[in-house]
């Protein structure tokens, strides 16, 4: 994993059950924000505010994809896949997902989640942290529609809501160039 | 200002906010005026009671929208006031978007906000869950039964107690021709067919009143011919018995019918294969009859006048060694003749005879066959006539015809006595000519007329007048030959006024 070019790989979670059979496969919630938020105080100082974002966005969207691919099954209609989401989410103590509006001709939707994983409880400081969760819900999306996404977080508890509110739109196609050489 | 003004201007707007008054107006800029030259403590609490009476004014407006029960407005972010509120709503909204899956049918929906009210709508979803899979089973089932009965070959239908349709499955177009909508509206016995049905209704009266005596249901199975929508008749094998509720009370017939024509035109088919093997297995028995016995007796009875012959006292009397030659030459004749209808026979059956019908004169055919016949009437004093027309002309297989003729001749001398008559004639009634041979001999007796022409019934021919002898092989070959003619061929006689042996063949082409 000190490689330069590591790509993750659902295997290089390990196996849980034979490398913690006293401790199980739990842990505390601080403890998994006291690695993210040293993580994120860290890559902030080194890149900056916005980059550190986009680091955590971009590995959001990767464990989504992951996420989608090894625990969902991409299968089931949106309704039933929702509910499926929904259920996983919940079992794994990562926050309860419940749906706003949803649009499936033009893709649109508006998601919450109450008691996130990253940042409910945390202090009201004015402005969203849930960049993670970002890329993880755009992550998913993309992974089951075959469509990229671009999921902003509009309501934060951080920013003073008591839910986290997620907008998802369809990212706008990448223009490609092409030029023909005679 | 002053800062008892300040102090009273800022107090009268918390005032007004307590007392509900919204206000989204500030009281001043701090950037402009009289404040902006005040300290900075002054107007750092100018600008978060203006932002106060913005959030105030911002919060009115979401909780005014939310108490109508409008959940359209999106709540304004970064409100403190409302943050509980803005909870309540997304709870609302998300519970807005499960009722709509509900409503789509998505019964997946679990609700878990507003304690009793979710668990009875949770109750509620259970319920049309359960419905729904109950409506889904019966679907199912009846998706099933629509697919047997459609695919079935069987028409599966339930008649009343007057023998009305009540149901008939949609196989029935591929038997009757018409689909279920038609022969809905049809009588049962026009579909069935009149025939079929008043056969069967007198019965199924009977199997009804047993039934309710005993309480045994008895099961009715017939065959019978109907007609298809396309014009032919079509044959059907029908199964019915009564139909009763589960209280054990007739409600109906319930029968089902399936197309058998195939099966019977098999049964049609093995039946004439079955008529031919017989005739082949006849005709064989005939073969080696004529072999092992007509053919064997004459030729025995030439080794024998041979032998005689030989004998030296026979040879010097002249006169019984010329009787014994012609004695010879009869039975020679004989044998020769039933050798010749026997190749003839059994080329015919082989199918190796060529059937080449021409226009020929039949005068001249029985003349021609009269003069090889001349010896033999002489020695019996028969007078045999040629009545046939000389102009007579008719369409036929030479061949074929001649033996017919010169069979039913030498029948005709054979079986009359001294100084009787034989005659051959012919009428023309077109397009064919129907051509007899009369003789006024012995005649023959109704049981052996029936069993002329058949090869499982004839036997050792009667004796002629003179003691010939034959085989009857002669007259199977002249029927043989007048069917190859589309023709007829037919006997009158009576015993001791003679016979007559009619045929007829085409005179023209195409008759």
């Amino acid at each position: 994993m000190t490689k330069n070019d590591y790509n993750f790989k659902w295997d290089d979670i390990g196996d849980i059950t034979l490398g913690r059979p006293n401790l199980g496969n739990q842990t505390s919630v601080a403890i998994y924000r006291l690695m993210q938020y040293t993580m994120r105080s860290v890559l902030s100082h080194e890149l900056g505010g916005e980059a550190s974002k986009k680091i955590f966005r971009e590995a959001g969207k990767l464990a989504g994809r992951e996420f989608c691919r090894n625990l969902l099954d991409t299968k089931l209609d949106f309704y039933a896949f929702v509910a499926q989401l929904q259920q996983t989410l919940e079992k794994l103590g990562m926050g309860i997902l419940r749906v706003e509006k949803t649009d499936l001709q033009k893709l649109l939707f508006t998601f919450t989640v109450y008691e996130d994983l990253d940042c409910s409880g945390l202090p009201v400081t004015d402005e969203t942290v849930c960049d993670y969760d970002e890329g993880f819900i755009a992550g998913i999306m993309s992974e089951y529609t075959s469509h990229e996404f671009n999921v902003t977080e509009i309501d934060c508890w951080s920013s003073g809501a008591r839910v986290c509110r997620f907008e998802v739109v369809p990212a706008p196609k990448r223009c490609v160039q092409t030029k023909a050489f005679q | 200002m002053t800062d008892l003004q300040i102090l009273k201007e800022l107090t009268d707007k918390i005032t007004g906010i307590l007392n509900g008054k919204v206000s989204t107006t500030s009281i001043h800029n701090i950037d402009e005026g009289e404040i902006s030259s005040q300290p900075e403590e002054i107007k750092a609490l100018y600008e978060r009671i203006n932002l106060l009476c913005e959030k105030h004014a911002e919060a009115s407006q979401f909780m005014l929208q939310l108490s109508k029960g409008s959940l359209e407005q999106d709540p304004p972010k970064a409100n403190f006031l409302i943050s509980p509120f803005k909870e309540l709503h997304s709870s609302l909204r998300h519970m807005i978007w499960q009722t709509q899956c509900i409503a789509e049918g998505d019964y997946n929906q679990h609700i878990n906000f507003m304690g009793d009210f979710s668990t009875s709508f949770n109750q509620l979803i259970e319920s049309l869950r359960q419905k729904q899979a109950a409506e889904l089973a019966l679907q199912r089932s009846e998706e099933r039964a629509r697919l047997f009965l459609e695919n079935a070959t069987d028409v599966i239908f339930v008649l009343d107690l007057n023998l009305n349709l009540i149901y008939i499955s949609p196989a029935c177009v591929n038997i009757f021709g018409y689909t279920d909508e038609e022969c809905m509206q049809m009588p049962s016995i026009t579909l069935f067919s009149e025939s079929v049905m008043l056969d069967q209704k007198n019965k199924m009266t009977e199997y009804i009143g047993q039934y309710r005596q005993t309480g045994v249901n008895r099961i009715m199975s017939f065959e019978g011919q109907i007609p298809h929508r396309a014009g032919h008749n079509i044959w059907i094998e029908t199964t019915m018995r009564i139909l009763p509720d589960k209280n054990g009370e007739i409600i109906g017939i319930q029968g089902s019918a399936r197309d058998i024509s195939q099966r019977r035109h098999a049964e049609k088919a093995l039946l004439q294969k079955n008529k031919d093997l017989e005739e082949l297995n006849a005709t064989k028995d005939k073969f080696f009859s004529i072999i092992a016995h007509d053919l064997r007796g004459p030729i025995g009875s030439m080794h024998s006048l041979l032998e005689l012959i030989s004998e030296p006292d026979i040879q010097t009397d002249k006169e019984q060694y010329y009787e014994l030659l012609n004695v010879m030459k009869d039975v020679s004749k004989t044998t020769f003749d039933l050798l010749e209808n026997l190749l003839i026979w059994a080329n015919s059956q082989r199918g190796s005879i060529e059937f080449t019908p021409k226009y020929y004169n039949l005068h001249k055919l029985v003349e021609q066959n009269i003069s090889l016949f001349t010896q033999a009437a002489r020695n019996k004093e028969i007078t045999l006539v040629n009545k046939v027309p000389v102009s007579c002309v008719g369409y036929f297989d030479y061949n074929m015809i001649n033996t017919v003729v010169r069979n039913l001749l030498n029948n005709a001398i054979k079986y009359t006595q001294l100084h009787g008559n034989v005659s051959v004639s012919a009428v023309v009634s077109p397009p064919f000519i129907d051509v007899s041979v009369t003789d006024d001999g012995v005649g023959m007796k109704q049981e052996t007329i029936s069993n002329l022409f058949r090869i499982d019934t004839i036997s050792k021919s009667t004796t002629g007048t003179a003691g010939e002898s034959g085989t009857g092989l002669g007259l199977l070959l002249c029927y043989e030959f007048i069917k190859k003619h589309a023709g007829n061929i037919k006997v009158e006689s009576e015993p001791g006024f003679g016979s007559t042996f009619s045929f007829s063949i085409p005179n023209i082409l195409n008759a």
